[in-house]
């Protein structure tokens, strides 16, 4: 497959006056292939919007290769910018204008024919509020607008920061219909979000990012497996009595309130064997299958913890 | 061309636009109104009893203009006590002291608006008044597109910096000029109104339409250097209200604060600090102080005022140089500075 988005070694330090500067990417690496939905997953501050910002020339890298739709940037982002598509962040539009009116200067602007404004207002559901002025509008309808306005060049490449926020569960099921469709018609999608089940269920393959470095990157169902401990569940009566005689097998056991997990596991049926044998007869055996949630928080290491309150970057840093 | 045609929909579209352009109306509107209120049309009366006493004046100044040349002419001959003129200083005669033609029946009427006579000074005033209107429009026009995230998305579809902030100046100063002539159109058409319904049009010669030419055009490149300035300042802030903020503060801080400050200080010329003197000379070709707090002695031993000017050529070098300046830092800035 080609790869329309590559990233090697890119490096972004803010520098603040009068404050410390803040390293926001430290060598990240990131690889896109064409026809994909790819999801680009980080913690708060881990530095996603730096890394799409600076893809879209709002950013100046200090250092670090990047390739978009085989040009290489910044230098030749005028050459493809009218083949990519982006929403970066929380949508902004000046308030006083219409949704219509928005749309028309960034078509006029662009040389996009007005049939087409048209018809991503109806894409994105705006249809009947195109007319109505942008500060009238939810945070969901801004949204719309803000993918409508990144639809409106007919991208070959999508790039969308938090695409469902403030959507209803209508809306980001309609997201997610309508990036599968963009995907199917042979539109690259890259999409950063936080709503993690979304990103497992539209995504083909996702990149992690933790403060500022790349943690984890593959096909989806890769990155879970990858983090797959033979983990399973397991519940019998006296789960402490029964743990102590698991864990005397030679397995890595964890007591829990009401039962007790075994790692590493690669024949469940050397529980009940070994339980049987103690007369203790197991209720529940249940592999753990990691989801995309689990496995984010286990690579970034923001797995929250009773009675600590995490701060933003106190994150896994490779 | 097509962001050329998006930017200059934008700038019409834009309320504050419009507003601020009810708003020039309303100032303009109140100043022909009180321009109209003191215009009183004489009535046939008026005139010949103004005509009468316009006539008495001119035979009284002709009398004295015979007298002085007497003078001029004869010194000894006259009886000193009767002398009234003395020597004049050289280079001045009797007839540039003494003209009868100067005594105009005007003169002696209740006010009239004279277009000729006044339309000049009142274009100046529309020129003060618009330039206020193109800095706040300008700084609106760039402003409000850094804080709504106007600029960011113009950005992903434009990424030539340079070229995106040179065509949104350009579209913001030929829209202000456009805006500015028509209004100016407006405003000369409504001083021709009031003279021709409330006053009189004098003598329109063609030296007093070349002069108002003059005047528009100088107008006009004051209100496009504010625009531009305005601009120029609110991109720097990345918001409307930096390039507001410092107006404001310049206007109290120094042409209000300052200018007490060095009054009491007694500093000698103080007007050259302020941009408000500069606009004037500007827009008048030349303005002249008297300085009366630092006189200068004369051959006799006598402290005397004495008047100093500041002209267009060094208004147009201190607004050149805020323009040259605020621009080429807001454009750097443009080009170099991260859109976060």
């Amino acid at each position: 497959m080609t790869a329309v988005l590559e990233i090697q070694g890119l490096r972004k330090t803010y520098r603040r006056r009068w404050r410390a500067a803040r390293q926001a990417l430290d060598g990240f690496d990131m690889v896109v292939e064409a026809g994909q939905v790819h999801g680009f997953l980080g913690p708060n501050g881990s530095g996603k919007t730096t890394t799409l910002r600076t893809l879209l020339g709002l950013v100046r890298p200090n250092g670090g290769r990047m390739r978009l739709l085989g040009y290489e940037l910044p230098a030749h982002l005028p050459e493809v910018a009218g083949r990519v598509g982006a929403i970066v962040e929380s949508p902004q539009f000046f308030g006083n204008f219409s949704g219509r009116r928005t749309l028309n200067l960034l078509a006029t602007a662009g040389g996009v024919p007005k049939s087409r404004v048209t018809e991503v207002l109806e894409l994105v559901g705006l249809r009947d509020r195109a007319g109505e002025r942008v500060k009238t509008y939810s945070l969901g309808m801004k949204q719309r607008l803000a993918v409508a306005s990144a639809l409106l060049k007919a991208p070959e490449l999508l790039i969308l920061d938090e695409p469902a926020n403030g959507l209803d569960p209508a809306g980001i099921r309609e997201m997610r219909d309508m990036m599968r469709g963009l995907a199917a018609s042979g539109v690259t999608v890259v999409l950063s979000s936080h709503i993690l089940n979304e990103v497992q269920l539209i995504c083909d393959s996702v990149t992690i990012i933790s403060r500022g470095r790349r943690v984890a990157a593959g096909p989806v169902s890769q990155v879970i497996a990858a983090q797959d401990q033979g983990e399973w569940r397991v519940r019998v009566a006296d789960h402490v009595k029964a743990a102590a005689i698991v864990a005397e097998s030679g397995l890595s056991v964890t007591v829990n309130d009401d039962h007790f997990v075994v790692r590493n596991l690669t024949e469940p049926a050397q529980v009940t064997r070994t339980l049987a044998a103690h007369e203790l007869w197991v209720s529940e055996l249940t592999p753990l299958t990691p989801d995309l949630e689990s496995v984010f928080l286990e690579l970034t290491g923001t797995t929250p913890e009773s009675g600590h309150h995490r701060q933003v970057d106190e994150a896994v840093q490779v | 061309m097509r962001l050329v045609r998006a930017e200059w929909s934008r700038f019409f579209a834009r309320r504050f636009t419009r507003i601020m352009v009810v708003v020039v109306l309303g100032i303009l509107g109140l100043i022909l109104i009180g321009v109209g209120a003191s215009s009183h049309q004489p009535n046939p009366a008026v005139i010949a009893q103004a005509e009468a006493q316009a006539a008495e004046v001119r035979t009284q100044v002709t009398a004295m203009r015979a007298q002085c040349e007497e003078e001029q002419r004869n010194p000894g001959a006259v009886d000193p006590n009767q002398k009234q003129f003395g020597q004049l200083p050289p280079g001045v005669t009797c007839a540039q002291i003494f003209d009868p033609a100067q005594v105009r029946p005007e003169d002696f009427m209740p006010h009239v608006f004279s277009f000729a006579d006044e339309a000049p000074d009142l274009l100046k005033a529309f020129g003060g008044v618009l330039t206020l209107f193109a800095f706040a429009v300008g700084a609106s026009f760039i402003g409000a597109e850094w804080s709504s995230g106007g600029v960011m998305n113009q950005l992903l579809w434009r990424p030539r910096r340079l070229r995106l902030v040179t065509g949104k100046l350009g579209t913001l100063l030929v829209a202000i000029a456009t805006t500015t002539i028509a209004l100016m159109g407006v405003w000369i058409a409504a001083l021709w109104g009031l003279a021709t319904l409330r006053g009189r049009m004098g003598e329109v010669t063609s030296g007093v339409s070349q002069s108002m030419g003059l005047t528009g055009l100088r107008a006009l490149a004051l209100v496009l250097a504010a625009g531009a300035i305005g601009f120029a300042v609110a991109s720097l802030g990345r918001n409307t209200a930096t390039a507001m903020g410092l107006a404001v503060g310049y206007v109290i801080v120094l042409e209000i604060g300052t200018r007490i400050v060095l009054e009491v200080a007694e500093v000698i010329k103080p007007e050259k600090w302020f941009l408000s003197t500069y606009a004037m000379a500007w827009l008048n070709q030349r303005v002249i102080f008297t300085e009366w707090r630092h006189c200068r002695y004369d051959t006799t031993g006598n402290c005397q005022s004495y008047d100093w000017a500041i002209d267009m050529k060094q208004a147009s070098i201190v607004f050149g140089s805020i323009l040259l300046v605020s621009v080429f830092a807001a454009f750097l800035a443009f080009r170099q500075r991260d859109v976060t």
